[in-house]
């Protein structure tokens, strides 16, 4: 098969042109507003996320278990993005690095409860609204140092 | 790829139909409030390949919003049936792959699939705007072969490669010739790239 190039004119440049006039200023704060107005959905959605950890943390399996990990992996997955929304920012730096060791643990095919567990029970105190910020701070450099320790064994 | 957001700016998404297709409710209605913000009024919200391939099918669309992870992995696949099989124009529309999780292994994956960019979470609505605005604004062909279909990843062009020749039609040789006609006055070059307004 040869190699074909197709010049497509930009239909997505043409249908932003062919709106009415909004300035981006109030697009931003319309997105703004809209994203506080889900705050508290949010708050609930990271509240039921972290349960299902903890559930999945109570059944731990014996010998390394791909599938049960990648259940870790897509919970924790879900968390990203949604902490900022909740003003939790500090969820969705927990979530990812929680991402990143279950991802290097299915990439060596070893599983290690511990780095697992400690993610979990830091989600579980950043969850607190009003946790003041240099504690926050403390918790996610202790779960940097986990995480730099399993990614690195992974790569 | 620094796209700075003026307020003075405008933009309005009310005339693109756009489709999310993501597993998690929460973070399509993250998105879907975002894009709201931004005047979308067309919106397709997918949580399964199936749905969103049958959408795909059925009228024109401007611009994918896509989890790459959704159904395990069936963001990938669904890409690239959008570029190979799904007929035009939705087979050049943008995509844009929206992940919580970003190692190399999946940029490489996103970028092999033909998807035009990657936005990471957490989103922000500053963020995503300046991401649709660099989709909206490309002007690279698309391009299909055995290995590869989507937008031509070579878009920063640096020059040949030390000792070649080049392989495009375009590519002209390192070596200048001799000057074929004068040079020009720093007047002529003012008015070539600044236009000046002149009273008569």
């Amino acid at each position: 098969m040869s190699t074909h190039l197709h010049f497509s004119a930009n239909k997505l440049s043409a249908a932003i042109k062919s709106g009415k006039p909004r300035t981006l200023k109030q697009c931003i704060a319309q997105a703004d507003e809209n994203l506080r107005n889900i705050g508290q959905a949010c708050v609930e959605h990271i509240n039921q996320h972290i349960q299902l950890l903890e559930n999945e943390m109570a059944c731990w399996p014996a010998a390394f278990d791909g599938a049960y990990l990648k259940g870790i992996y897509d919970i924790s997955l879900r968390l990203i993005g949604v902490g900022s929304v909740a003003n939790l920012p500090a969820i969705d730096h927990a979530a990812r690095s929680l991402c990143d060791v279950v991802d290097g643990m299915i990439t060596r095919s070893a599983g290690d409860r511990e780095p697992v567990l400690v993610h979990v029970k830091s989600l579980r105190l950043l969850n607190a609204h009003g946790q003041p910020p240099e504690v926050c701070a403390a918790i996610l450099a202790g779960l940097s140092k986990v995480r730099d320790k399993y990614i690195a064994r992974a790569e | 790829m620094t796209q700075r957001a003026s307020d003075n700016q405008f933009f309005n998404l009310e005339k693109a139909r756009i489709l999310l297709l993501d597993g998690d409710t929460m973070s399509v209605a993250i998105l879907t409030q975002i894009l709201a913000g931004f005047g979308a009024k067309n919106l397709i919200k997918c949580t399964a390949v199936d749905a969103a391939k049958a959408h795909a099918l059925k009228g024109e669309i401007e611009l994918f919003l896509i989890d790459p992870s959704v159904e395990g992995g069936s963001g990938y696949k669904f890409v690239s049936w959008l570029r190979r099989t799904c007929p035009p124009p939705n087979r050049f529309s943008s995509i844009l792959a929206v992940s919580g999780h970003t190692p190399v292994s999946t940029v490489k994956q996103v970028r092999d699939m033909g998807y035009n960019f990657l936005v990471a979470k957490p989103l922000t609505p500053t963020g995503l705007y300046q991401r649709i605005m660099w989709v909206a604004r490309e002007r690279r062909p698309y391009v299909q072969n055995k290995f590869y279909a989507g937008p031509d990843r070579r878009f920063k062009f640096e020059g040949l490669p030390p000792g070649s020749d080049g392989r495009r039609e375009s590519d002209l040789p390192a070596d200048l010739g001799d000057p074929s006609a004068p040079n020009m006055s720093q007047e002529d070059i003012d008015a070539m790239v600044q236009p000046l307004r002149i009273s008569i």
